[in-house]
């Protein structure tokens, strides 16, 4: 029997968990960025994302429960479906992260502000530049405490960005000779 | 167990396809190329698998949930590469400041290091050369998939309550 004549495995209902487990993710999102909560955006991006977990293993333990598989299998799905809502979620944690600090999205907002008219380069810079970047980079930095500030002087906090630096810095050397 | 060695094998050969050609030669249009070895990978392995009649290590059933895997590490990694091709603020900020060692930096010390000519300028003409934006009398305006694109990301803001700060 070719795997093209065999009956659709069950298996496939599977992806239903990273699936709803992303739903539950974006869904949460939206609710908490409603709330009157004094949490910043990493925090609330962080508790989506684990409700979204909890969705996922909840999902996936009830339905490989139901399934005749041995326990290789059953590892081997597992992983598979939380790696995708890991993925997914990175994704969306992304998607977030891109609105609040991409400058050619804000660029981008300027122009539709201004859209049919068009906009001037000058106009543009004043509005998105390097001093204004510079100043509220620093501020999400301190905020998020991957640097600390004595006097005038800025010093860094090792940590995940510190390590998220150093390895792009090694693909970078790798994949792009520079 | 098979569809998950799978799905983490057809990932790795599209990453070693990827370096091995970037070692060759990197391309012109980056994304565009990565778009090319990511989507193409899967297509042998496929005509592959359908050749293997009576040996299914795979069942139909395990397609879909190593297509969702595939396509969301494809995506992780496409959203990775965007770091690794253009250096980002924070990124540099963070390089001065560990180069600079106990001494540290001041913000006018950090201000040569985050520029106009390196962040701003690049990422005007990344939009004019991507499309999204077209030249005329007066300055810039938004194209059509600009528009596209400023219009989703301002409904984005909308839904998930964000503030930019770039």
């Amino acid at each position: 029997m070719s795997p093209l004549d065999q009956p659709a495995a069950s298996p496939a209902v599977l992806t239903a968990a990273p699936l709803l487990g992303l739903a539950t993710d974006v869904a949460m999102q939206v609710i908490l960025a409603r709330l009157p909560l004094t949490v910043g955006h990493l925090r609330r991006q962080f508790i989506s994302f684990g409700a979204g977990l909890v969705v996922v293993l909840a999902v996936l333990w009830l339905l490989l429960r139901s399934l005749p598989l041995g326990p290789l299998d059953r590892v081997g799905y597992s992983v598979l479906h939380l790696g995708s809502y890991a993925f997914g979620g990175f994704c969306f944690f992304n998607v977030i992260n891109l609105n609040i600090s991409s400058l050619r999205i804000r660029m981008l907002k300027a122009y539709l502000q201004q859209h049919p008219r068009p906009l001037a380069d000058e106009v543009l810079m004043a509005t998105c530049s390097a001093a204004g970047m510079l100043d509220s980079r620093l501020q999400r930095l301190l905020d998020g405490g991957q640097i600390t500030r004595s006097g005038d002087r800025f010093h860094p906090r090792p940590g995940f960005v510190t390590f998220i630096g150093g390895l792009f810095a090694h693909l970078r050397r790798l994949l792009l000779g520079r | 167990m098979p569809a998950l060695i799978v799905s983490l094998a057809l990932f790795i050969s599209a990453l070693t396809a990827h370096i091995i050609w970037w070692k060759v030669r990197v391309p012109r249009h980056q994304t565009r190329a990565l778009l090319v070895v990511f989507g193409l990978t899967p297509v042998p392995a496929s005509l592959i698998w359908l050749a293997t009649e009576g040996r299914p290590a795979l069942a139909m059933g395990d397609l879909p949930g190593m297509a969702l895997f595939y396509a969301g590490a494809t995506c992780c990694y496409l959203i990775t590469y965007a770091g690794v091709e253009e250096v980002s603020p924070s990124l540099t900020i963070m390089s001065a400041l560990e180069c600079a060692g106990t001494r540290g930096c001041t913000r006018a010390e950090l201000a040569a290091e985050v520029t106009e000519e390196r962040f701003i300028r690049p990422r005007l003409d990344a939009l004019k050369r991507e499309g999204l934006i077209q030249a005329m009398a007066g300055g810039c305006r938004l194209t059509r998939p600009g528009i596209r694109i400023a219009r989703l990301a301002t409904a984005l803001a909308c839904a998930f309550g964000i503030h930019e700060s770039a």
